[in-house]
């Protein structure tokens, strides 16, 4: 922890957004400084990982469908429904109020939760063997 | 549906509820992995998303049509994010005063929850564990940068601070991401 270079400097060589002059005295000093040089392989990672757009899915959950219609329902009031959107509506309550018995009936949440967790199991041991892969992957590309 | 901003208004002209639906259908995305990244749970970004969409409805009428929507959009729902968590600061600064320190102390404190005894082997949930660490800006300034992919210039425009302000930001937005990334061993092979 000797060097002095100001190492948000780092970070804008990586962006793109340095001032000519200084990334000439940048890359000249990354030369000599192994700190430095250090400090960049740890920024690319970073920007390897912040940049990748699957670090940041998320499923979009279902309620947002729902959401929308009491949004609407807020802002422009009641809306006149055609036949057959009220034909859905009290087909959706029908199954939801099937969902609200099997709640109520003993056990069946629980053994719900059991199968997924049984089918969440069995991938795990697969996906840490491909995650390992790919850190050493990009460890790799980064230096 | 897609159809382009001049096709939008001409809908919501003449149908006002198809117009508000084909506008929350395109936006819907954009502003809930904007405001779930931002608060980190799926109940405030729910609710984010539905202040946000509130908002944009009820303004329409006095939106300027030659004015693109998106950049609207984008800045509306970074104000809302912004001020969500203050407002929800000073919920908790105020409960604290009423029902005494301990609860959270408590919280805080119990041995579940304290860092050595969690161990991330996943880089996304690494990632977005250090995320939260940010401050809001620092926060909303890295998304918008790195999720996002917005350039300094719009980045800097939606949430209205100067140029050198952002890289400020971001600039100690990653040195702590970057930290707390290596402290996780989410990098070492
Ligand atoms: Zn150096």
């Amino acid at each position: 922890m000797n060097c002095k270079l100001d190492k948000f400097l780092l970070q804008d060589l990586l962006e793109g957004v340095i001032d000519p002059l200084e990334q000439l005295f940048v890359e000249e000093h990354l030369k000599s400084c192994t700190e430095c040089r250090k400090e960049l392989t740890e920024l690319k990672l970073l920007f390897w990982d912040l940049n990748d757009k699957s670090n940041y899915d998320i499923a979009l959950p279902a309620e947002l469908d729902v959401l929308k219609g009491t949004i609407l329902e807020k802002v422009v009031g009641t809306v006149s429904k055609s036949p057959a959107e009220v034909v859905i509506d009290i087909q959706r309550k029908n199954v939801s109020a099937l969902g609200t018995f099997l709640n109520l009936v003993p056990g069946v949440k629980a053994s719900n939760k059991l199968v997924k967790d049984g089918v969440k199991a069995a991938p795990s041991a697969i996906g840490k063997v491909s995650k390992s892969l790919v850190r050493g992957t990009k460890f790799l590309l980064a230096q | 549906m897609d159809v382009s901003d001049a096709g939008f208004h001409k809908i919501y002209k003449k149908n006002k509820h198809q117009g508000l639906e084909i506008l929350y259908d395109r936006y819907k995305k954009y502003v809930y992995t904007l405001a779930y990244r931002y608060a980190g749970n799926k109940e405030d970004a729910m609710d984010l998303t539905q202040e946000v969409f509130v908002s944009i409805f009820k303004s329409l009428d006095n939106f300027k049509e030659e004015l693109s929507i998106l950049p609207w959009v984008k800045r509306i729902t970074v104000n809302k994010c912004l001020n969500f968590l203050r407002d929800r600061k000073e919920a908790i600064s105020l409960n604290q005063t009423i029902d005494g320190d301990l609860e959270i102390q408590d919280l805080i404190c119990s041995p579940e929850t304290t860092e050595s005894k969690v161990q991330y082997f996943d880089t996304k949930q690494a990632l977005d564990a250090a995320i939260h660490k940010l401050s809001s800006e620092e926060r909303m300034a890295v998304i918008l940068r790195h999720m996002k992919g917005m350039k300094y210039e719009d980045i800097a425009r939606t949430m209205d601070v100067p140029l050198g302000t952002l890289k400020t930001l971001l600039h100690r937005g990653r040195k702590t991401i970057k930290e707390s990334m290596v402290k996780d061993g989410i990098w070492e092979v």
